[in-house]
């Protein structure tokens, strides 16, 4: 078997993990803000560099990874072969992780340079950066880990890194809460991954994600076997339990629920904005959160057999997306906001994966990497501007004070409401239409209730545009209430927070973060012009400029996922366009590859109503919120539908209550300490009884020593004249 | 003249049974030990008795280990009993019992 090998890869994962140990190691003993950050910066730059030329094919020998079918792989070392199950420290790199990988080095070295400035003057400087190579190092496992084992390896060390930076300010005790809280959900949704591994090997006896060949030895992909050798699954709820592939489905999708805060595993995302606004901005937004995306399009070809499994994450993405909406459009912490935007942003892929759009599923990863961290790291601008305070309540009119800020927020905002040719527009879009059309895609034929999904999606595409320009409203225009008094503003959650001077004045922050913002910006706007829609490129005006096959994005995914249907309608497609390759010139625009003028027709339609409903709820925003910014909203909204408090109350308090009562007070201090103090009492009664025969008198211990000299002496004598006569 | 073997086991036996029931009875230390000197001495009484009863010299050789043991142990129990009642100003054995509780 051929096979393209390139050594550079291991490079991408190693360079932070050497940077994270430098940092950690020198970095501790200089305490230098400046060598610190070059140091954990240039590290995520060599994993940059080196991935933009493996996925692209610059300066290497064979061709980018982006453009070609099999995947670049690296096999570092054999890490266990027991039998024949067999788990490969190897790395891979096809068109689906090289697209992540791209995305997660820039954006990530875009985040450190900001976090250089964000983080001037905090004493755990060189802890901070060395943590945050050290996520970078595991998330970068995670993507390009040729395997299921080593990809969890990396999804337990990215929950880990999550961990660390959530309680990084560890002196707040709201931190070190958010950090368990985050910790505890992650390894509820392990356990899904966990087995889901395991019942993949059962199943296909390989946990492969490649077709390869190690020391001579042949191993098959996962994805190879289940596509050859098994046949699709019924779509029944008893096919969930069934321990086939909708049951491997199911419990991947649990981990992905608990990585990428899907309900009901979602509570910890918000909290976990107690980290500092960097990490919010590169784990919680940009790449972690995206690591169930990742693991359910890697699967796709499980899922594509699975239809049970696809109809419940779309139905979870779905309700995710409405419900986080609904919770961010009544949140005043400036992080919260986009915290609960991030979750929904997030049922949003997920609802595209369950459809069956997993092209559309990545495409809104990348763009929602591109324009969420720019949010964030606005937001972080902010924070730092308005000396640490989040409390939207507080701020207005910082257009004035931080105009760049606030310029390249415009953009993000812009992207994230769905304005045309800002990122966000083409890709969810993509996901709207592509739930619309469900039917045509979905590998188990008809969707149920795909049009219910849809309609869940405009309302929160609605939602997202009214949340995003309140956010932006109360912020940046308005008055200036820097001073005002709240009711709630009773002992304030953050330690450093003293009250502004009578004389505040907000300030532009410095160039190291300006500069990534301004950089995110430019993507958060042509970024999605990587995958323009056939539908809309083959516009009239559009198509000149950019070309009919404007979908380079699809192009390149396209083959990691093709689906099974339509790998069908395409050859019988193209059997007919040979037949009549006339007509098929003639007329180029209506039948070109699978595109029928009626779904182009629809597809512009819905592209149009998206648009026009994202201006709708841009201007709602407006309106409800540009004079009065501090409008009281349904307090059930504020209070988050109380979530929190009825996981505390099922779940949380019963199990507290259980271990106290039963575990601790039971059977800790009644039985263990029972045994152990028990043996004490025991030994100290039998001693009382025993005790009494230790007078302290000489004359009664003689008398024992004679009774019993007597005693031996007299059997002696007994048994000696036994025995001699 | 042959004497009888049973006739020195008796006294023997008779001597080491005073001495065992002085060493139980008595409450003056020096009392005590004196008892004990007269059973170590029934026993080197036997000792030699048997020795000579199977012309056996080990038994007369084991009763000089015996005679140097109970010298050493003279000098220390007298040791002991002179400290004790330079503490208590009593040679009264129940006196000692100090070490309980």
């Amino acid at each position: 078997m051929e096979m393209t090998e390139n050594n550079l890869l291991s490079l991408i994962v190693f360079a932070p993990l050497v940077g994270a140990v430098i940092n950690w190691i020198v970095g501790g003993k200089l305490k230098n803000e400046l060598f610190s950050g070059v140091v954990a910066s240039v590290a995520v730059a060599v994993s940059c560099v080196i991935a933009f030329m493996i996925a692209f094919g610059f300066g290497i020998a064979h061709e980018g990874a982006l453009f070609i079918d099999k995947p670049v792989l690296d096999h570092v070392a054999t890490w266990m072969q027991v039998g024949g199950f067999r788990a490969d420290f190897g790395l891979g790199m096809d068109r689906l992780s090289g697209i992540y990988v791209c995305f997660i080095t820039f954006v990530g070295l875009l985040i450190h340079i900001f976090a250089t400035g964000y983080m001037h003057g905090d004493k755990g400087f060189y802890r901070f950066f060395a943590y945050l190579n050290l996520f970078m190092f595991s998330m970068l496992t995670l993507i390009l880990a040729d395997n299921y084992l080593l990809m969890f390896v990396g999804w337990e060390g990215v929950g880990l890194c999550s961990y660390l930076l959530i309680g990084y300010f560890i002196q707040k005790d709201e931190a070190r809460k958010a950090a368990k809280k985050a910790f505890v959900m992650n390894r509820i949704g392990d356990w899904g991954v966990l087995m889901a591994i395991f019942l993949t090997y059962s199943l296909t006896g390989t946990i492969s994600f490649f077709d390869k060949v190690v020391d001579g030895e042949k191993i098959t992909s996962v994805f190879t076997y289940v596509t050859s050798n098994l046949s699709a699954e019924p779509m029944t709820a008893a096919a969930i339990l069934g321990g086939g592939l909708t049951t491997i489905g199911v419990l991947l999708f649990i981990g992905a629920c608990g990585k990428s805060a899907q309900i009901p595993l979602f509570t910890w995302l918000p909290d976990a904005m107690a980290g500092p606004t960097p990490v919010s901005a590169l784990i919680h937004a940009a790449t972690m959160v995206t690591a169930g995306v990742y693991l359910v399009v890697r699967s796709n070809s499980i899922y594509q057999m699975a239809p049970t499994a696809m109809v419940i994450i779309a139905v979870i993405g779905a309700s995710t997306a409405i419900f986080a909406a609904s919770i961010g459009l009544a949140q005043n912490d400036i992080k919260k906001v986009l915290a609960y935007s991030t979750v929904s942003q997030l049922g949003y892929m997920f609802l595209a994966c369950g459809v069956g759009a997993f092209v559309a599923a990545i495409f809104h990863v990348m763009t929602h990497a591109f324009f969420k961290a720019l949010l964030f790291l606005g937001s972080g601008s902010v924070i730092h501007g308005m000396h640490h305070e989040q409390d939207m309540r507080k701020m207005g009119n910082l257009r004035k004070y931080m105009p760049i800020t606030f310029a390249t927020m415009v953009t993000g905002w812009l992207a994230i409401s769905g304005i045309p040719i800002f990122a966000g527009f083409f890709s969810k879009d993509e996901i709207l239409y592509r739930t619309f059309a469900a039917d045509k895609y979905f590998p188990a034929g008809e969707f149920p209730g795909n049009e219910i999904l849809w309609v869940v999606g405009i309302i929160t595409a609605v939602m997202t545009a009214i949340y995003m320009t309140r956010m932006m409203v109360m912020t940046f225009w308005g008055e200036e209430r820097f001073h005002t008094k709240l009711d709630d503003d009773h002992g304030h959650h953050n330690d450093e927070h003293h009250p502004l001077p009578a004389d505040f004045k907000p300030h532009e922050s410095p160039a190291v973060m300006t500069i990534p913002l301004i950089v995110l910006a430019v993507l958060s706007t042509i970024g999605g012009l990587v995958g323009i829609p056939y539908a809309l490129s083959s516009l009239p005006g559009v198509e000149s400029i950019v070309g009919k096959d404007a979908n380079h994005f699809e192009q390149v995914l396209e083959p990691i996922v093709k689906l099974k249907n339509e790998a069908a309608a395409d050859s019988t497609e193209h059997a007919i366009g040979s037949e009549h390759s006339a007509v098929a010139e003639s007329a180029p625009e209506e039948n070109h590859g699978g595109h029928s003028p009626e779904a182009i027709a629809k597809e512009r339609f819905l592209a149009a109503l998206s648009v026009g409903l994202a201006a709708f709820g841009i201007i709602v925003g407006w309106i409800l919120f540009r004079k009065k910014p501090l409008r009281k909203l349904p307090r059930i909204l504020e209070e988050k539908w109380r979530i929190d408090e009825i996981y505390n109350g099922l779940i949380v308090d019963p199990l507290t209550r259980l271990s106290r009562q039963s575990l601790w007070k039971g059977f800790d201090l009644g039985f263990i300490d029972g045994i152990v103090n028990g043996a004490g009492e025991a030994v100290v009664s039998i001693g009382g009884v025993v005790r009494r025969i230790q007078g302290g008198f000489v004359r009664a211990y003689a008398a024992v020593i004679l009774i019993g000299a007597v005693v031996v002496i007299g059997y002696f004598i007994y048994y000696g004249l036994k025995l001699i006569g | 003249m042959e004497s009888n073997l049973a006739n020195y086991l008796a006294l023997s036996g008779v001597l080491f049974a005073i001495g065992a029931v002085g060493v139980i009875y008595k409450r003056n230390a020096i009392g005590m030990f004196m008892c004990i000197e007269l059973m170590l001495n029934a026993v080197n009484l036997s000792l030699v008795a048997f020795s000579r009863h199977y012309g056996d010299v080990t038994g007369q050789l084991f009763v000089f280990m015996v005679m140097s043991v109970a010298a050493a142990e003279a000098a220390v129990g007298l040791g002991i009993i002179i400290a004790f009642f330079r503490n208590k100003v009593s040679v009264d054995v129940d006196d000692a019992s100090i070490l309980k509780n």
